[in-house]
């Protein structure tokens, strides 16, 4: 289903929800993959048998590689059989954190998991620094040591700067992709993001990124509250967005765009089927319509 | 530089509450328990905590998505509102604790009903209006479709507990009614189907909303598996509080007269429970 698509033009594929499912077996032409988590699978594996209307990109949250609690074993291998059944062509993974080491000296009492690493259950940015670098350099080779296909990396979003922060989150990736295997997956959605939470202008820091090793783009909505502009899968990606993709196209070799809806509140079928051609007309045209 | 000492903060301020107030009222005091550097300590006393709390509150709503898939229309108020944060960043230390048993969903809706009737209860009058009444709504379908779906069916031919045949009516009031499935009863402000109806048409306006204060029946119905909504007056709902399933019609009716608890007459209590026969909603033993 890949390889023979690598010199065409980037596949447009939807995160996997129950709409993205019905949708993808009732119209099996509007989207070309299905982006499906690794903490789905090993929650329902069920879900594998949507492999047979479409090809899967295997996407992870639980790898904490910006972090220094590593996951366990297990995982690790549970990692490594989904790649094999889901037969991705390579493993989206947060530039984050998920779980965090509590000191020995910590007063804290942790009822929720007495003796474990704190868990968050959601990734969020570390503070990017040369340390952290080195950190996820060490990351990066372990599970590339583990697995035999590419890892591509995702920008997360930042509400707020991480503590000891010395660097811009492009010259921490691009530190990052110049010393590991890794490519980039480039999430436009988190650039806009942090640059509307950090006031910059995302297209001018976008040319900052390696838009050269970026395989992967995905794109989702935006909600603003509390004066603090957040990810939000339930809602249309806005144009500004959309007019940065064409910018990463001619300089990347993006093979699969990502829409992420994937919430359960999210569209009605008819518009996410819109949003897809929305999307699809961007690649081809190379501007929104 | 430690990025593990500053992840392991980072985590705290999300998973504890607590420990986040304490390092907004006292930073320099809340760190000395942890190694950092002077740019790192720097970092952290500049720290909008806010910023951090209403990510707790967006990690809580997005590890709550299956609640809010059960009262959608509270949650387009909760943004309508501007409250989803707020709500949610509050929800954190309830949400902390429920993770340490992992609930099911039913636990978690309860619980979340629950903390968030408190929550709007103690926002300022009308400053949110159809918001409780909404909840309310959504809450009472969802709990007695809920508790329906743990009935038995309906008892098959031959049972003694079965819709009245049309000459038992002739005798009502020795007729022993019970109600089918579950009812549930809720007090509104605002009429909570023209709520319903408004924010499922995208157009919720509060300015638009009368006040009309109601009482709504919600009944589960285990045959169907369905909820229906009745609106009560008083006198209906004294008859429905009067069924017990071991009294007779006649008792309730003398019941009703003796104590004077309605306005309702005895043809209206009789044909009252001649509809609810046929409905379905009551069944006689």
């Amino acid at each position: 289903m890949w390889a023979p698509l690598a010199e065409s033009s980037p596949l447009i594929g939807l995160a996997y929800n129950r709409g993205a499912e019905s949708l993808i077996k009732r119209n099996p032409a509007s989207a070309d993959y299905l982006e499906v988590p690794f903490e789905l699978l090993r929650h329902d594996a069920s879900i594998i048998d949507l492999k047979q209307y479409k090809p899967f990109i295997l996407h992870c949250a639980s790898m904490s590689i910006a972090g220094s609690a590593r996951p366990p074993l297990t995982t690790i291998q549970q990692i490594f059989e989904w790649i094999d059944r889901t037969e991705t062509p390579w493993l989206g993974e947060h530039l984050s954190f998920i779980t965090a080491e509590k000191p020995g000296a910590s007063s804290h009492r942790d009822e929720y998991a007495p003796g474990e690493p704190y868990n968050i259950g959601y990734t969020v940015s570390p503070p990017m620094n040369e340390e952290t670098i080195t950190m996820v350099v060490e990351s990066v080779d372990a599970c590339q040591h583990h697995f035999a296909i590419p890892l591509l990396l995702e920008n997360p979003p930042l509400y707020f700067l991480p503590p000891g922060t010395t660097m811009s989150q492009a010259d921490f990736i691009r530190s990052i992709c110049g010393q590991t295997s890794a490519n980039l997956l480039l999430d436009l959605t988190h650039l806009y993001i942090t640059s509307r939470n950090f006031d910059f202008d995302p297209r001018r820091e976008l040319l900052k990124y390696p838009l050269e090793q970026v395989v992967e783009v995905h794109v989702s909505g935006v909600d603003c509250q509390a004066d603090i502009h957040w990810d939000n899968h339930a809602s249309p990606v806005p144009d500004p967005i959309l007019q940065m993709l064409p910018l990463v196209l001619e300089r990347g070799k993006v093979r699969a765009v990502t829409l992420e809806y994937n919430w359960p509140s999210a569209m009605v079928e008819s518009v996410l089927v819109d949003e897809v051609d929305r999307v699809r007309r961007v690649v081809q045209r190379g501007m929104p319509g | 530089m430690s990025t593990t000492t500053v992840n392991s903060i980072i985590a705290r301020c999300i998973l504890d509450p607590r420990f986040l107030d304490a390092l907004a009222s006292n930073t320099e005091e809340t760190l000395k328990e942890y190694a950092l550097d002077e740019q790192e300590q720097r970092g952290f006393l500049s720290l909008d905590l806010r910023r951090i709390r209403y990510l707790a509150g967006f990690i809580t709503k997005i590890q709550n998505h299956d609640v809010i898939a059960e009262m959608a229309q509270t949650h387009t108020l909760l943004r309508h509102y501007d409250l989803e944060l707020p709500v949610f960043s509050a929800y954190r230390e309830t949400h902390q604790r429920m993770r340490a048993a992992n609930p099911g969903k039913r636990e978690k809706v309860r619980a979340f009903v629950a903390f968030l009737k408190t929550y709007l209860a103690s926002l300022p009058p009308d400053s949110a209006p159809g918001l409780e009444d909404i909840l309310n709504h959504e809450w009472l379908m969802w709990e007695a479709s809920e508790s329906a779906g743990t009935q038995p069916p309906p008892s098959g031919a031959g049972s003694t507990d079965e819709t009245p045949p049309e000459r038992a009516l002739d005798d009502l009031d020795e007729l022993v009614p019970r109600m089918n499935g579950v009812f549930r009863v809720g007090v509104f402000e605002h009429d909570p189907l023209e709520i319903a109806n408004q924010i499922a048409k995208s157009a919720f306006d509060s300015s638009r909303l009368c006040k009309d204060a109601g009482i709504w029946g919600y009944w589960g119905n285990p045959g169907s598996a369905s909820v229906r909504l009745f609106r009560l007056d008083y006198g209906v709902l004294t008859v429905l509080q009067e069924i017990t399933g071991s009294r007779t019609i006649g008792e309730i009716i003398r019941r009703l007269t003796a104590a004077a608890k309605s306005e309702i007459t005895p043809e209206e209590v009789r044909s009252f429970f001649v509809t609810a026969f046929q409905s379905g909603l009551c069944r006689a033993t």
